[in-house]
């Protein structure tokens, strides 16, 4: 008896020796570091969609689909040289590969861009998904959807709408670093952390996209001079359809408004002297108040901005009465310039500063009875009232008294 | 009868906040918010305060029946018959719950972290592990207890605690929901009382603690450390993502440990050690699910044959997992069972305190 239990004893333990089933060596995975999404033009581009996950034209239920055509840099270690770091005339184009293949969805090209390549497509890297303005204007529901399903994405990369062909932004041959989806993501990642973007990356702009009342928004940029990629502002969405860009100065405003920190961005000042003074913001704040009169909301928004004195021209006369003149002046160029920009994003009825979801936590009833629906809403956001003050205090001068 | 492993105060109440923290933690909020909505965190409170008094009642059992378990005073107070027929019920939901909490757990593997190992094999290697834990000694089990939670809490708390500067507060607003009926409000809080339920374990260790009349001071402390961890769990989701998002997600919680940075970037991602603690969360509770099943069996056949038993209960917890077909089903059936578990544990311990009272049955003293 006893050397039986034994003997099932040991069989049992020989579970045990069989190894890891999701053993994939880093050599064996093409990791993604970028995607970027284009609409292809299938006759201008010929491009053909081999007949993968089978999903043509006859099964969409006659509903006309755009082809998406997708681009993606894989870096495969060991297989691609990556290093040594520096060393040498490698650009970039040598060192990450960069494939191409075109889809009905997303789902389609990746399985269409697996079947073209020997190594497992692995998502778990993905630094950046760099999506053109049409598809942007198009709609991102179904891109999002295979992103959000699968399970290797992180919610802390970066999603991109780019001027211009997305795939050239991809292709940008940074010298400095030797994969460019790393510099781009970095490039962002810095902005972030200088005040210059808010934290807007997938798993953020998510959130947005399913809250009702608040819009997503998404870095703009525009590829330079082949090899990097300027902060061009943000694009603005409405449910998931791309709705316009601000500027990089909008950028400041929207990030006053949403009291994002740090501050980043700066604003000329001029005085009646002539004297013209550069002031950055420092740290910002910003409080909402709603208030329903008429059965219609009215929003006012208070901004306080702390800000530096970084550049003065013309003049040299900062003294401590002249430091009132310029908050003044600050305030009032700040509060008409924050007021545009709010009318902006009325027009295209794009409400990115979530007025929508605080009059929805503030007023329940006031929701359920007026607004309902997210149309209606927007209706009512086009023609609410939202007044915008902005208070500039200047705290700092930097190194000179004067 | 007399002991000779005792469990200090600490470790029971560890016991009882390790249990409470288990498989469900990962898809918790969505439960609640989908019932409740916005009023979540209302609901979540409620159901603990009501799971309270259940807890009060039960400890009130334990103190005037300091010698037994469970499954001895049912027996004591209702009498042999039925106090056993209603214990082979219990039990049996028990092995019910250890069958599909597993699968629950297979289920995450193999959806987020191991797509190509089999499920049987999670599955197994759970149950196998959970089977070979000697039972005949609770201060073992008290000892595992003690040594994992920290190694729950604390990455529960590195994911929590940096989310904070993702919070939107208008997504806690208004806290009593945008329509919600008192039927959904209160079926949120029911989800949350059958979450931290498993807090019935610690009518089968009070027995064997250093001083059973004591028992209720750390009752009260392990329930409400457990609780507060779920409270905080679901507050800060929802913070966090809001009704709409949460409602889209199938595990919330590793969808916000994925979204975490850890100041200073020493960690790319924090979601692997999560997960990693989650295992050691579902261990625990799966454990004292263990626990109740193989130490209750033994006192209904008056056996010390602990070891037979955990392992003929393993693959019949092992073909309960395996039952459900798709993920759907493991968590309607989940529902089913939790619901219907806590709601039978609430009213019979009431009953059983009503009963005691009417037939003056007490415990012996030791």
């Amino acid at each position: 008896m006893k050397k039986i239990s034994w003997l099932i004893l040991l069989l049992m333990a020989s579970l045990f020796l069989s190894g890891c089933w999701d053993r994939y060596d880093l050599e064996e995975r093409a990791n993604i570091l970028g995607i970027a999404i284009d609409v292809v033009d299938e006759e201008a581009e010929n491009f053909t969609i081999p007949e993968i996950t089978y999903r043509d034209k006859d099964t969409l239920a006659g509903e006309e689909e755009n082809i998406y055509k997708l681009t993606a840099q894989l870096a495969v270690p060991g297989k691609i040289k990556l290093g040594p770091e520096g060393g040498g005339n490698n650009t970039s184009d040598k060192t990450a590969w960069v494939v191409q293949t075109a889809g009905f969805s997303m789902k389609d090209a990746m399985a269409n861009l697996q079947q073209q390549l020997a190594e497992k497509l692995y998502l778990g890297h993905l630094q950046i998904i760099i999506i053109n303005e049409d598809v942007a204007k198009i709609g991102l529901d179904d891109i999002n959807d295979f992103l959000k399903r699968e399970y290797e994405v992180r919610r802390t990369a970066w999603m991109v709408v780019s001027t211009g062909k997305a795939e050239d932004v991809l292709r940008a041959a940074p010298p400095i670093e030797t994969v460019p989806s790393l510099y781009l993501s970095d490039t962002l990642e810095n902005a972030l952390r200088f005040g210059k973007l808010p934290r807007e990356y997938l798993g953020k702009f998510w959130i947005d996209l399913a809250d009702i009342g608040i819009d997503g928004v998404l870095p703009y940029v525009k590829l330079i001079e082949q090899e990097r990629i300027l902060v061009n502002g943000l694009a603005f969405f409405k449910h998931d359809k791309m709705a316009g860009s601000m500027t990089p100065f909008e950028i400041g405003v929207f990030l006053g408004m949403k009291e994002k920190n740090p501050g980043g961005y700066g604003m000329a000042v001029s005085t009646d002297d002539g004297g013209v003074y550069i002031l950055e913001s420092y740290q910002r704040d910003s409080n909402i108040e709603l208030k329903i009169k008429n059965d219609v909301p009215i929003a006012s928004i208070t901004v306080e901005i702390e800000a530096n004195v970084e550049e003065q021209s013309n003049v040299k006369n900062i003294t401590n009465r002249k430091i009132k003149e310029i908050e003044e002046e600050a305030s009032n160029v700040a509060t008409k310039k924050y007021n545009k920009v709010v009318k902006k994003w009325q027009e295209s009825e794009s409400d990115v500063i979530g007025i929508g979801a605080r009059v929805r936590a503030k007023y329940p009833e006031y929701w359920q009875q007026e607004v309902k629906t997210t149309d209606k809403w927007a209706e009512i956001y086009k023609q609410m009232t939202i007044e915008v003050n902005v208070k500039f205090e200047i705290i700092r001068t930097g190194m000179e008294f004067k | 009868m007399k002991h000779s492993d005792s469990v200090t105060s600490v470790q029971f109440a560890i016991i009882i906040a390790g249990t409470i923290l288990g498989v469900s933690i990962l898809a918790l909020p969505r439960f609640v918010i989908e019932e409740a909505g916005n009023a979540a965190p209302l609901a979540s409170v409620v159901g603990m305060i009501i799971s309270f008094i259940g807890l009060l009642g039960l400890l009130y059992l334990g103190k005037r029946f300091p010698n037994q378990t469970f499954i001895g005073y049912s027996k004591t107070i209702l009498g042999k018959l039925f106090g056993n027929f209603i214990m082979v019920l219990f039990l049996l939901v028990a092995l019910v719950l250890i069958g599909l909490e597993t699968r629950q757990f297979a289920e995450v593997l193999v959806g987020g972290l191991l797509p190509d190992t089999p499920i049987h094999f999670s599955i197994f290697a759970m149950l196998f592990l959970c089977s070979v834990i000697n039972f005949s000694n609770v201060s073992t089990f008290a000892y595992i207890h003690f040594f994992y939670f920290p190694l729950i809490i604390i990455p529960l708390l590195i994911v929590l605690l940096p989310s904070f500067k993702d919070i939107e507060y208008y997504h806690l607003l208004p806290i009593t929901g945008h329509e919600i009926s008192l039927t959904e409000f209160m079926s949120g809080a029911i989800v949350i009382m059958a979450a931290v339920s498993n807090y019935y374990i610690l009518s089968m260790v009070i027995p064997y603690l250093k001083n059973p009349k004591k028992c209720v001071t750390p009752g009260i402390w392990g329930f409400l450390i457990g609780t507060f961890f779920v409270l905080f769990l679901v507050t800060i989701s929802l913070a966090v993502f809001g009704e709409m998002k949460i409602l889209e997600m199938l595990w919330s919680t590793l969808v916000l440990a994925r979204m975490v940075e850890v100041p200073g970037e020493i960690l790319a991602r924090i979601d692997a050690i999560f997960i990693i603690s989650w295992i050691f969360a579902v261990f625990t509770t799966l454990l004292s699910y263990y626990f109740i099943f193989v130490r209750g069996v033994a006192e209904i056949f008056s056996t010390k044959k602990y070891r037979l038993i955990s392992f003929i209960a393993l693959p019949i917890a092992f073909f309960i997992a395996l039952f459900p077909r798709d993920i759907f089903d493991v968590y309607s059936y989940l529902r089913v069972f939790w619901t219907g578990s806590v709601m039978f544990y609430f009213v019979y311990v009431f009953f059983l305190m009503v009963i005691a009272k009417v037939r003056r049955k007490k415990g012996s003293v030791g």
